[in-house]
């Protein structure tokens, strides 16, 4: 009954996004209020059935329905409840569901708050997020039908890769969908304003929360998935380069740039035809990253089955969507220049800056993960690109950038102060540089020259994150600290976070220690000052799963610190997997992970004492909540004045 | 003038967008299934290391020219070359050529990982600082690369052959090219 349920469901939502996207565009430009009228109630409605279609979907697999193909395929009734729901969204027809209930989430959101927006306005924005939605509806409907039934029902289901059956990979991909999509909304802005040839200061504090939000949940996605990748796969790897890995990151790059550039063109109406193109890039790459994924055209380690219409056809939303956005670009963007002027030493210059490094950065990635698919396309021959590529890329790439981190903040707009500006950025500058030699000479000798230069670098970006608003906080009377904006406290903390990522990254690269051994119970390996003492093993069972658990004492300096139990299993349906132990501080942690029997009692261990790792997530967790800070600004609750019969928008200064 | 310019600016998106368009349409129209590598139906790349347990030794493409084999991309710091190693031992039992490509490894470990997983090698080629990466399109390791008599690499696995894989598409694919002139 639910997957019938939720087949109904699925083709009435392609109705309704074709109306939401028809009354959309066509009301506004033939300027009918009817039809304008109808696009908020289709946005609501479009939420209410893909929710239903998305319920009808988890039915099925909290109750293992065998006669539904993509049941059978990823689920069993032996996984346990959580995976079952996490096995919605495990393979392709499902993570496409997701997709389309995020997009209907997203529309009807800004369907509720975009009601002090001029009607026609934000009834272009809705009419641009149908269309994406339909796009991705008919592709559901028609080739990725998760509904499908099999009959005869066959005697039981195949099992989820056990590799996603982890309480991460329960939070990562809608955490990363409600990111990806999200740009949508951003795409849909500054297509909307575009079309209707009007784009001001208002426009970019409308945009500015729906950026922050989107781009929030990218940066928790990736950071979960990172931190998956860690915690899972057993290598003690946290970033790989890896085709998928690079298409979520992508769009956080250019998310990034968008949300600084806004500011530029919120405060001082600059940048205008560059924020309409970062929006319309943001979203974009997000469609190019569902494709790359979805289409198979690149290897990777995350690559679902191919279906070689599915590619074409998510291709051809890829060409229409961005095409056409790019093509409004080419047409309107003449016609956005203007703005403040600035001079040459000024925040615009700064941000401006960081945003060209953010866009190149991007644009490395972007061609490490195409490149071989163009060489081997244009018949050249052949190149493969791996991490040493991105690390000789990205790399130097980040360093001016987070040097600009503490610089950009303390220059004035318009027109920069140099010496005010020196005295703002005097004591990090200074502080930071001290710490880099007192390390150098005291503390670390015979640490190679990267890790001192990376400390230096993330204790510069610290210090200057925590410098403006202590200066203010000292210079300000008692019970005036509110003076300072939550937006610019949320700078500095997303700021602060951008620093202990860097040094979470710079430490943990440069000082941690690995060694794969062979261990029978009773022997012991050193790795990094610690001992790791293999005292026995036992068989354990699990749901859907058998295996041997080892159980390793760890003693520094004579000391227990702690009592690690890796997992080796094998799952129902035959596939292997390593579940790695961890014991962690905040400023250590100490990895277990378990491969197979090497004879004799013995198993293959691979021991790692990794410092600092942790900080790469605390960093991500602080960036994200320096968004979440900055969202909180009253500035965007602020009433808006409004004509709407002339279509004026008069915004309130602050 | 400077109309003009604003024009060529705006449609510079567009036209980029165009390029890699096209490229992805290619990517998909030249084999709309899977690009497994773009190294598939090209002569191995030209490479020169020196032996594992023999340093003063060099292996080259001389070494592989003029028989079917595998080179499996392989290294001590792999997990899942572990997993691999029993596999590879059944495929040498069964008379395959293998060659070992160890990757960004160093010579004890690499020995060592031998010496308790199997040597099931006819050679090893030592790569301490991967450069054949880039000419061998490593992405991960392991990798393996099925290389006919005139050295053209006829498929690629990456990621670990599992046993099946072994009975089911290595051995009957070997074994076809052997007929082969």
């Amino acid at each position: 009954m639910a997957p019938e349920l939720g087949q109904f469901s699925l083709l009435l939502a392609l109705v309704l996004a074709g109306v939401m996207a028809f009354s959309g565009i066509v009301g506004p430009w033939r300027r009918n209020p009817h039809l304008i009228a109808l696009v908020r109630p289709s946005a609501y409605a479009l939420f209410l059935v893909t929710a239903i279609a998305f319920a009808c979907l988890t039915w099925s697999f909290v109750t293992t329905d065998l006669t539904v193909r993509y049941v059978v395929e990823n689920s069993n009734a032996a996984i346990p409840l959580i995976y079952k729901f996490t096995g919605v969204w495990g393979a392709h027809s499902g993570s496409m569901l997701l997709w389309i209930l995020m997009i209907s989430v997203w529309g009807a959101a800004v369907a509720f708050f975009s009601r002090r927006l001029p009607a026609d306005f934000s009834a272009r924005v809705l009419g641009v997020m149908g269309m994406i939605g339909l796009g991705f509806l008919v592709y559901s409907a028609w080739l990725a039908n998760p509904f499908t039934r099999v009959l005869p029902p066959p005697q039981s289901g195949a099992d989820l890769n056990p590799i996603l059956q982890s309480p991460f990979l329960a939070a990562h991909p809608p955490m990363l969908y409600m990111g990806y999509v999200g740009l949508s909304v951003a795409f849909a802005f500054s297509a909307a304003a575009l079309i209707g040839g009007r784009m001001d200061t208002a426009w970019a504090r409308w945009t500015r929360p729906w950026v922050l939000v989107a781009w929030m949940f990218l940066t928790v996605g990736i950071t979960v998935g990172s931190f998956w990748a860690y915690f899972e796969l057993g290598w003690g790897g946290w970033w790989f380069w890896d085709p998928v890995e690079n298409a979520s990151f992508m769009p956080w790059l250019v998310a990034t740039a968008l949300i600084h550039s806004l500011i530029v063109t919120e405060k001082r109406g600059a940048f205008k035809g560059w924020t309409a193109l970062l929006a319309l890039l943001g979203f974009s790459l997000s469609l190019l990253g569902t494709f790359l994924v979805r289409s198979g055209v690149l290897v990777s380690a995350h690559a679902f089955a191919v279906d070689p219409r599915r590619g074409i056809y998510v291709l051809a939303i890829l060409a229409i969507a961005v095409g056409a956005g790019l093509a409004l670009y080419a047409w309107r963007a003449p016609r956005l220049a203007g703005g403040g002027g600035f001079s040459l030493f000024s925040r615009e210059t700064a941000i401006l800056t960081m945003n060209s490094i953010l866009v190149v950065a991007c644009a490395a990635v972007l061609l490490g993960t195409i490149f071989p698919l163009f060489y081997d396309v244009l018949g050249l021959g052949r190149i493969s690109v791996g991490p040493p590529y991105f690390n000789r890329v990205f790399i130097p790439l980040m360093v001016p950038l987070f040097l600009l981190v503490g610089i950009g903040p303390a220059i004035r707009w318009r027109r920069g102060d140099g010496r005010e500006a020196w005295r703002r950025i005097r004591i990090p500058l200074g502080l930071s540089l001290i710490l880099g030699i007192v390390l150098a000479v005291v503390a670390w000798r015979g640490v190679p020259p990267v890790a001192l230069a990376g400390v230096t670098l993330s204790a510069w970006v610290i210090f200057s994150a925590v410098n403006e608003p202590l200066r203010r906080a000292l210079r300000a009377p008692a019970g005036q600290w509110g003076r300072f904006s939550r937006g610019a406290w949320g700078m500095g903390l997303a700021h602060f976070g951008a620093g202990i990522l860097i040094l979470g990254v710079t430490l943990s690269s440069t000082m941690s220690s690995f060694l794969d051994v062979s261990l029978k119970p009773g022997q012991t390996a050193s790795v990094g000052g610690y001992r790791f003492s293999m005292l026995g093993e036992r068989a354990v069972r699990g749901p859907n799963y058998m295996g041997e658990q080892g159980i390793i004492r760890i003693s520094h300096e004579e000391r227990v610190v702690a009592t690690l139990r890796p997992e080796s299993r094998v799952y129902k349906g035959g596939l292997p997997s390593s579940e790695s132990a961890i014991s962690w501080k905040p400023t250590r942690d100490l990895y277990v992970a378990m491969g197979r029997a090497t004879g004799g009692g013995a198993w293959s261990l691979r021991l790692q004492v990794r410092p600092f790792v942790r900080f790469i997530w605390y960093g991500g967790g602080l960036i994200a909540l320096g968004g979440l800070l900055a969202l909180t600004d009253p500035r965007y609750r602020r009433r808006r004045e409004v004509r709407l019969g002339q279509g004026v928008v008069v915004g309130t200064t602050g | 003038m400077k109309r003009f310019r604003w024009w060529l600016w705006g449609l510079i998106p567009l036209a980029l967008f165009a390029v890699l368009i096209w490229a992805l349409f290619g990517g998909l129209g030249r084999n709309p299934r899977f690009i497994p590598s773009p190294l598939v139906g090209k002569p191995a790349p030209a490479f020169s290391l020196p032996s594992l347990y023999h340093p003063d030794q060099r292996i080259s493409n001389a070494d592989i020219r003029g028989r079917v084999v595998l080179v499996n991309v392989f290294a001590s710091w792999c997990v899942a070359c572990t997993e691999e190693a029993p596999v590879l031992d059944y495929l040498h039992r069964n008379g395959v050529a293998i060659y070992g490509l160890d990757y960004s490894d160093t010579r004890s470990a690499a020995k060592a990982w031998l010496k308790r997983y199997g040597n099931p090698y006819r050679a090893i080629a030592f790569d301490p600082r991967g450069e054949q990466a880039l000419n061998w399109g490593i992405w991960g390791v392991p990798e393996t690369f099925v290389i006919d008599r005139n050295g053209i690499i006829v498929r690629k696995f990456t990621g670990i052959i599992t046993l099946e894989m072994a009975k089911t598409r290595v051995l009957p694919l070997v074994h076809k090219l052997e007929k082969e002139k």
